[in-house]
């Protein structure tokens, strides 16, 4: 029986051509992401050329912000004698402001980078949209590889510190870089829609620094606030990698399946958003596809 | 449905027919439009026709005519305002012209990243380009951003040429380094790859096309030789 010329006669044939499509399909699939992969690996190698071209330590110029942030708020922290869970000031501050800076860079490389194509748009096949999923995968590489590695040099300074449980950090960066690749799709379609809101967009964004942990820890809030704060996702990540390094951090007041939720809606609602304006002749701005 | 579109064509141009092995470019009633702050509010339209992609073809056209919008509607980087333009051909960028090369990196490192993303081996790549024997090899180890434009014009040009394309988009072919230019179209048709590329003087067109397709009034006609579209060019 030829599947395609013959009329099915049963529910094994009509499973036969089902199969015999969806093989196809997933052939074409599979080599279509498997293109996506080569050209999101050469943007990301093409960013770091240039990106650190004339500078002597390289990537590892990377860390150096991280680094020089949380040496500052450790001290500010501990001096202070502020208010933190377990008194773990040193895991307090890298787990806060490392879930930030990923979400952040994801963010600033999804809204800023779509208008710094240098170019590579010109090349057949690449999107802006790759272009934004390499950068925001790139802020996740920088600082899921700096919470591992942070923890060695540490220890060489007498700091009590072990590196973080690996799937927990894998999740909690994988959706800090999710959250900022949304969050920049949603801000990218809003300012194209209604360029107006575009400062406010930006203070939204500290508005959001604020209240994602970095100075504050859910069990050690005020009452007053902490209902309203636990709406921010990022204060659940910051939560979540604390424990990864320190597992006697308190975490039961936080998920990650909130932070999920978000991520998952932010890009669904981001790219529905970037898509319906690429087809738009009405919006002439900026299109990711 | 493909071979009614190639029919009708078949009286207003040459018979070029879907054969096996042919690559073609179907224009289905396609149609683009000025700017709006233009005095003219079609540039060309409804055209439809089959163009080949496996030939050296040029585009002539006074200016303002619409070649580059043509070139750019192929390649995919504009979408008409009705109709389509249908192949299976995969264009290459639009060569000669706004270019894709990183200006903060030598010809060798854009080389690379260029091979990375068509999924194929970097070094292999860069000795092909270095190899090369229309370009100096040392303008490979230069800053792109360094180049003068026509020179970073012919290695983006060259640099095509080692990419896996079907057909290659070449706009304002006269701009172009001639001797790069020619090298180019040479390596390329031995390749039984198409070119397309635009120009404005018939003259230019004919010494390295095989056919042609002229933009006038609003229309494309295409021919099977540059000399029949150099008479209807100069009528």
């Amino acid at each position: 029986m030829n599947a395609f010329t013959d009329r099915p006669r049963g529910p094994t044939d009509w499973i036969f051509m089902a199969l015999t499509g969806l093989a196809a399909d997933a052939a074409d699939t599979a080599r279509a992401v498997m293109d996506d992969i080569f050209i999101i690996r050469a943007l990301i190698l093409r960013t770091l050329k240039t990106r650190y071209r004339k500078n002597p330590f390289g990537m590892i110029s990377e860390f150096v912000r991280p680094a020089c942030v949380c040496t500052v708020h450790y001290f500010y922290f501990s001096l202070t004698g502020r208010a933190v869970p377990c008194q773990q000031y040193l895991i307090f501050t890298l787990g806060g402001f490392t879930v930030w800076f990923c979400f952040s860079s994801a963010y600033l490389g999804t809204y800023q980078g779509a208008g710094r194509s240098s170019g590579v748009t010109n090349i057949p096949g690449v999107t802006l949209m790759h272009l934004c999923l390499s950068r925001a995968l790139w802020s996740f590489m920088v600082y899921f590889v700096f919470a591992l590695i942070v923890a060695y040099p540490l220890r060489q300074w007498g700091q009590e510190i072990n590196p973080p449980d690996v799937l927990i950090s894998l999740m909690t960066y994988g959706m800090a870089a999710g959250l900022g690749f949304g969050y920049g799709l949603l801000a990218l379609a809003i300012v194209e829609i209604f360029p107006a809101v575009g400062p406010f967009i930006k203070m939204f964004r500290w508005a959001v620094f604020i209240t994602s942990g970095v100075y504050e820890s859910l069990t050690t809030m005020s009452r007053v606030m902490s209902p309203y704060i636990q709406y921010n996702p990022l204060i659940h990540l910051a939560e979540y990698e604390r424990y990864a390094f320190y597992p006697g951090y308190p975490i039961y007041l936080v998920s990650l399946w909130y932070p999920f939720c978000w991520m998952l809606g932010l890009v669904f609602v981001g790219l529905v958003l970037n898509r319906a304006l690429a087809n738009n002749a009405a919006f002439r701005g900026v299109h990711l596809f | 449905m493909l071979q009614k579109l190639l029919a009708p064509a078949a009286e207003s141009g040459p018979r070029w027919r879907a054969g096996a092995g042919r690559r073609l470019i179907v224009l289905d009633r396609l149609v683009k439009l000025t700017p709006p702050d233009q005095p003219r509010p079609l540039l060309f339209g409804p055209v439809s026709g089959v163009l080949p992609a496996d030939r050296v073809m040029a585009v002539l056209g006074r200016q303002e005519t619409g070649r580059s919008t043509l070139l750019r509607l192929l390649g995919g980087y504009q979408r008409p305002d009705a109709g389509q333009a249908i192949s299976r051909a995969k264009f290459s960028m639009i060569l000669n012209s706004s270019g894709y090369l990183h200006a903060g990196m030598t010809g060798l490192e854009n080389v690379a990243i260029m091979a990375r993303m068509h999924g194929m081996n970097a070094w292999s790549i860069s000795k092909l380009a270095v190899e090369l024997p229309f370009v100096d090899p040392a303008l490979w180890h230069m800053a792109i951003g360094d180049l003068e434009p026509r020179t970073r014009r012919s290695l983006e040009m060259a640099l095509a040429t080692l990419l896996p394309y079907d057909c290659y988009l070449i706009d304002d072919a006269e701009r172009a380094e001639t001797n790069v230019l020619a090298a180019v179209i040479r390596m390329l048709s031995q390749r039984q790859a198409g070119v397309i590329f635009t120009a404005y003087k018939p003259r230019f067109a004919r010494q390295f096309a095989d056919c042609a397709a002229v933009i006038a009034n609003q229309d494309i006609t295409v021919f099977e030789s540059v000399k029949e579209a150099e008479l209807f060019y100069d009528c």
